[in-house]
């Protein structure tokens, strides 16, 4: 087990790849070893401008690299989004609690994601479509602002396409082209046909996870079959620096995945 | 004979047997809408209400030299159009069939006279439909606010 002092520690790794996600948005492969569960982050540096946390958002075996998907919206996060392949970038982590991956096996699943929030719920799907045997019915309701902000087209192309996983992609804003729903993202929920037995993980902006909290208990959901993962400011990674702290939970180290038992009343608070 | 699809659709879960044959007294029939066919018309007179069977429908706006803009798709359970509760009766918005689509089409004065008759009828059949305009806009408002871009 490594102490507190190794957790911090920066090792460099090497960019082998990149994809363009959307706009604003790409996805960096680098070289790793280091084993992560679905729902842990790791801070990346961008060397000589700073640090920010990161979701992992590819598949979690460990075949010797990882992914990162990154929107471009500050300063840390612009250089990342523009490496390219043989660039170096600091990682420490994986770091705080993933999604209940163990709980998922036998049950239906419905995996609801808004934006960005599909980043780190990828690992997920990735892992219920290379071994869909484990797992019941997978329902995958994903949002985005408008067509061209739908980020991981071709996996939701493949998922949609596969018979272990019924995705549903709802746009806010339709362009000429987009012939599919639009709507805020749970309108998908009753075409869905959702099992009120299912296990709900959600990751997305936080006013669109409490909707989506809400109506998943309307439909009879159980709320610590809930799950959600929380953003907050998280900087040190381990729970020492308390920037992330939500009420009295450390979103680094006990979260950023919480059961919606957990996450409910905090999300109430408006000075949290 | 009752046609169960009608009573198990989704808009009239919950309703009484007695409230289901006075809105069945109202079926004018079921429709059916080719892909890219219009079903309702902005500034026509709204005397139908649809419940949808099955497809997608676009709401719509359109506006001169412009495609028209989509900002709310209804499918499946969903309910089409409320205008004919409201003076002055016409219809606000364009809807169109952006697949097949099937529905119960309502006469609504019919309906509506049967909600002024039995006043018991009126206010669930109202609550319901109040429901569905509620569920829009609380729809429409987290659409306006934008949240994917925070």
């Amino acid at each position: 087990m490594s102490t507190t002092a190794e957790k911090l520690l920066t090792t460099w790794s090497r960019v082998v790849a990149t994809r363009r996600e959307t706009a604003d948005t790409v996805t960096l492969t680098v070289e790793s070893d280091q084993p992560f569960q679905p729902g842990q982050f790791d801070m990346l540096t961008a060397f000589g401008i700073g640090e920010s946390p990161v979701s992992h958002s590819g598949h979690p075996r460990i075949d010797g690299v990882h992914e990162h998907t990154i929107r471009d919206v500050g300063a840390v996060t612009k250089a990342l989004t523009a490496l390219q392949p043989g660039g170096t970038i600091g990682v420490r982590g994986p770091y705080g609690r993933g999604w209940p991956m163990a709980d998922l096996v036998g049950n239906n699943i419905v995996v609801i994601a808004g934006g960005i929030g599909l980043a780190p719920l990828r690992p997920v799907m990735l892992a219920l479509e290379s071994d869909p045997g484990s797992y019941g019915r997978a329902v995958l309701l994903a949002g985005a602002r408008t067509p061209s902000d739908i980020p991981f087209a071709s996996d939701l192309a493949r998922w949609d396409a596969s018979s272990a996983i019924d995705a549903f992609v709802t746009v806010d804003q339709a362009d000429e082209k987009w012939e599919g729903p639009v709507g805020v993202v749970t309108r998908s929920l009753r075409p869905a046909q959702v099992d009120p037995g299912s296990i709900a993980l959600m990751c997305g902006p936080e006013i669109m996870t409490r909707f989506a909290a809400a109506d998943l208990l309307a439909l009879g959901l159980s709320p610590d079959r809930i799950f959600v993962s929380l953003e907050r400011n998280m900087e040190c990674g381990v729970g020492l620096c308390g920037h992330c702290q939500l009420g009295s939970l450390f979103v680094c180290w006990q979260g950023p995945v919480v059961p919606w038992t957990v996450a409910a009343d905090l999300v109430r608070v408006p000075e949290l | 004979m009752r046609d169960t699809a009608l009573a198990s659709h989704a808009f009239l879960e919950g309703f009484e047997e007695g409230h289901l044959e006075i809105i069945e007294d109202c079926v004018a029939g079921r429709s059916v809408w080719k892909q890219g066919e219009m079903m309702l018309l902005r500034g026509g007179a709204a005397d139908t209400c649809h419940l949808i069977v099955d497809g997608r429908v676009a709401i719509e706006i359109r506006s001169p030299g412009s495609a028209p803009r989509v900002f709310q798709t209804l499918q499946g359970g969903d309910v089409l159009g409320w205008s004919w509760m409201f003076e002055p009766r016409l219809w606000t918005f364009d809807a169109r069939a952006v697949a097949e689509t099937t529905a119960f089409t309502l006469d609504a004065i019919l309906l509506r006279k049967a909600m002024e008759d039995d006043c018991e009828f009126g206010l669930r059949f109202g609550i319901r439909m109040t429901q569905a305009v509620v569920n829009r806009l609380k729809a429409a408002r987290l659409q306006v606010l934008d949240v994917y871009n925070r």
